[in-house]
């Protein structure tokens, strides 16, 4: 316990004394802190521009107050196709553009759009057909169905008009007053998807980061030669459980402190982003969740963790560490991908998702993402819990005999067999083989 | 305390390193393992240190089975290494930590044995910015620590300028008086006789030589005599002397003469003397340890 506490002491001092490590929190604090606080810093660059709110048009001698302009739309009604209802009904569903109306011709407004100034035009042929001029047609430009469901409206109008039904009552057949209440029994994806989908990425990230730390830290140390003064005087399952202890310590200390930091950053912002429900979503997370996430964490780590470090144990140069760690990570990754595809499918509660719930190397991410997401049996999630930590403690056995044998064996990294056969001999003399060098 | 090993065999595939090696070593003494390059002693050690197992064999410590962890032991393995990158101080205190030492106990103790190597100034620095010297020294710091009640060293001269070689000499020399146990390795032969009584030669897996340097030494021939004779005049000594009937040589800068049982030196002296070569003094020849080293492991080829 002493030495175990003497390598987790020197593995945690390592990782917050490397630059790395300390950059790269203080860069995400930085990051979170920016993005948090954006809707603030914006305003305070800003000129105070808060949108005047426009009055609904009522008549249409309300139109054409403004001659040109970037949000100036003119509008060409040939031959009186819309009625002044009908235009009032336009420009109010394009409100956020003042509309202007002209009596050029095709041609010449066509003209006047390209040269700047309208934003665009309005060509009404008749009461169901207009051609809509951009300047420009962004991303985002829903104009021309704003267009068609105002001329939709006031076809329907005209047509209950010429029924002979009053306004009022053509007003209840249009918009009838319906009320529609949700009551949810399980989890509603879009409240959970984003903190779902972030705590995954953190996830991924920290397991993979700190398991090829790991893995490099081991063969470093085998590398520089440190391990034979080592593992003379220090029982092989102090040195690997206390540096993968150490790892997860730091790592868990690097999401606390960058979590903690979105969290009051959040709420010194918090102004600022009511009324946003993606991120309040995020930050409303429930509790149970970020006890999930801690317990997949640390168990779907120390999983990785072992196998990257016995692997790094059987490499005899860094160089080697990143290519023999690929088929782990490839499972990894994989596992990882069918999540992330899952769940942005929306059917959280796939079966390819189900089955990677109950294997223990993609348990970690898709029994969470399930939990998270959908809602699984409590007896369900006992199960995927339990595989998890018998296979976790099983590879952490096989993972401490294959470092002891592996930290002494220098030349090329030996193949999965000679690996096994290792572990044989060992179990019977207790002797390791020298390296092929 | 008394370090025995008993018929050490080990093979590493069907290359078979050690075919039963046994010597012994007790408190307050040193024992140096000889051997060239690849004749066992790295192996020898690593199976005392319990780095790997021996196919056969034992290594008891006052005749019981030895185990880590029974005595403190200082080891300066042959592969030497440090974490490049981490401060000299924190990965002593580490190494030391792990050998049971308190940290207060650990860092009063780095500080001791960095002012006794000379190397206070490098206290807050990274290992890779020294020289390989100190680097090798800040490596038998390491060894010293936990005030080792056993030492083992597996070449530790390699490395060293005849500066530093005196600081491990003083040091090894320190800890046999203060009565630990002091085992190394070594193929310079200078320093082991400086201060080794007892030498065991491995030569290819096996112990060829286990004993009392200077006992080994008085073993030899004493009828083989050297003569201080000046350059110029050893050709003559040697026509003298062969016309005498006796064998005699030129070599390494003397005349070696061998005097027949029954035959009386003096008188051979005296008359080599009238005959106009000047004697200046002569003594019975005492072989070198190198002497000894190459005579055992080279014959055995």
């Amino acid at each position: 316990m002493k030495q175990f506490n003497a390598v987790l002491r020197f593995e945690l001092g390592g990782y917050f004394k490397s630059r790395v490590y300390q950059v790269m929190t203080i860069l995400f604090v930085a990051v979170l802190m920016i993005v948090l606080s954006y809707p603030n810093i914006k305003t305070l660059f800003s000129k105070q521009e808060t949108p005047v709110e426009t009055a609904p048009v009522t008549q249409v001698e309300q139109l054409s107050v403004q001659e040109s302009g970037e949000d100036v739309i003119a509008v060409v009604n040939q031959s009186g196709a819309l009625s002044d209802q009908a235009l009032v009904l336009l420009a109010n569903a394009l409100q956020h553009k003042s509309l202007r109306l002209v009596e050029d011709d095709a041609a010449t407004v066509r003209a006047q759009v390209q040269k700047g100034q309208y934003s665009g035009a309005i060509l009404i042929q008749d009461p169901l057909t207009a051609t809509y001029i951009a300047r420009n047609l962004s991303l985002t430009d829903n104009t021309a169905g704003q267009i068609s469901a105002a001329m939709v409206y006031a076809a329907r109008y005209e047509a209950l008009a010429a029924l002979a039904i009053p306004q009022a009552e053509a007003d209840a057949i249009l918009n009838p007053a319906v009320s529609i209440s949700v009551d949810n029994l399980g989890v509603s994806q879009t409240e959970t998807f984003f903190y779902t989908y972030i705590l995954l990425m953190a996830l991924y990230m920290a397991i993979m980061l700190y398991g090829q730390i790991v893995a490099t830290s081991i063969a470093t140390e085998k590398g520089s030669r440190t391990m034979e003064l080592l593992i003379t005087s220090t029982r092989p399952n102090s040195l690997l459980f206390g540096k993968i202890i150490a790892a997860a310590l730091s790592g868990l200390i690097q999401m606390a402190v960058i979590f903690g930091s979105a969290v009051l950053f959040y709420n010194l912002n918090a102004s600022a982003w009511a009324g946003n429900e993606v991120v309040a979503s995020i930050f409303n997370m429930p509790l149970p969740i970020v006890g999930y996430v801690l317990l997949f964490f640390l168990l779907g780590f120390s999983l990785y963790a072992f196998m990257f470090g016995a692997i790094g144990s059987l490499v005899s140069r860094l160089e080697d560490v990143s290519a023999s760690i690929m088929p782990v990570l490839l499972i990894f990754i994989v596992g990882f991908l069918i999540v992330i595809t899952s769940m942005s499918s929306g059917n959280a509660d796939s079966t390819l998702l189900k089955v990677c719930s109950f294997i223990p190397f993609t348990a970690p991410m898709a029994m969470f993402a399930r939990i998270a997401m959908a809602t699984p049996a409590w007896y369900e999630i006992v199960i995927s819990v339990v595989l998890l930590i018998a296979t976790t403690v099983g590879t952490g056995v096989l993972s401490a005999s294959i470092y002891r044998m592996g930290v002494l064996m220098y030349g090329k990294p030996p193949k999965p067999a000679e690996i096994f056969k290792v572990l044989r001999t060992a179990r019977k003399h207790g002797a390791v083989l020298k390296g092929s060098r | 305390m008394r370090l025995e090993i008993r018929q050490l065999y080990k093979s590493f595939g069907d290359h078979e390193v050690l075919k039963g090696v046994g010597f012994a070593v007790e408190s307050g003494h040193s024992l140096g393992l000889l051997g060239r390059n690849g004749a066992g002693k790295t192996t020898t050690i690593r199976i005392i240190m319990d780095v790997f197992a021996a196919d056969s064999g034992e290594v008891l410590l006052d005749n019981r089975p030895f185990r880590q962890g029974d005595v403190r032991i200082g080891y300066l393995p042959e592969e030497r290494g440090l974490y490049p990158k981490r401060l000299i101080v924190d990965q002593l205190v580490y190494l030391a930590n792990l050998r049971g030492l308190s940290l207060a106990d650990a860092k009063h103790s780095v500080q001791h044995w960095l002012e006794r190597m000379e190397l206070t100034e490098y206290i807050g620095k990274k290992v890779d910015a020294l020289s390989k010297g100190n680097q090798q020294k800040i490596q038998l710091a390491a060894a010293m620590l936990n005030d080792p009640q056993m030492l083992i060293l597996d070449e530790p001269f390699s490395g060293l300028d005849p500066v530093n070689a005196k600081l491990l000499k003083d040091i090894v020399r320190e800890s046999i008086a203060a009565g630990k146990i002091v085992l190394f390795s070594s193929h310079q032969m200078s320093y082991v006789e400086e201060f080794c009584r007892d030498i065991a030669i491995l030569n290819r897996g096996e112990i060829v030589l286990n004993t009392d340097i200077e006992a080994h030494k008085r073993s030899y021939d004493r009828h083989h005599l050297v003569l201080d004779v000046p350059a110029d005049a050893q050709g003559n000594a040697v026509a003298y002397l062969s016309g005498k009937g006796l064998q005699a040589e030129q070599a390494r800068g003397d005349v070696h003469l061998h005097v027949p049982d029954g035959k009386d030196t003096l008188p051979i002296l005296a008359g080599l003397s009238e005959s106009g070569v000047p004697v200046e003094g002569y003594r019975v020849f005492e072989p070198s340890l190198e002497d000894v080293f190459v005579e055992y492991t080279s014959s055995t080829i």
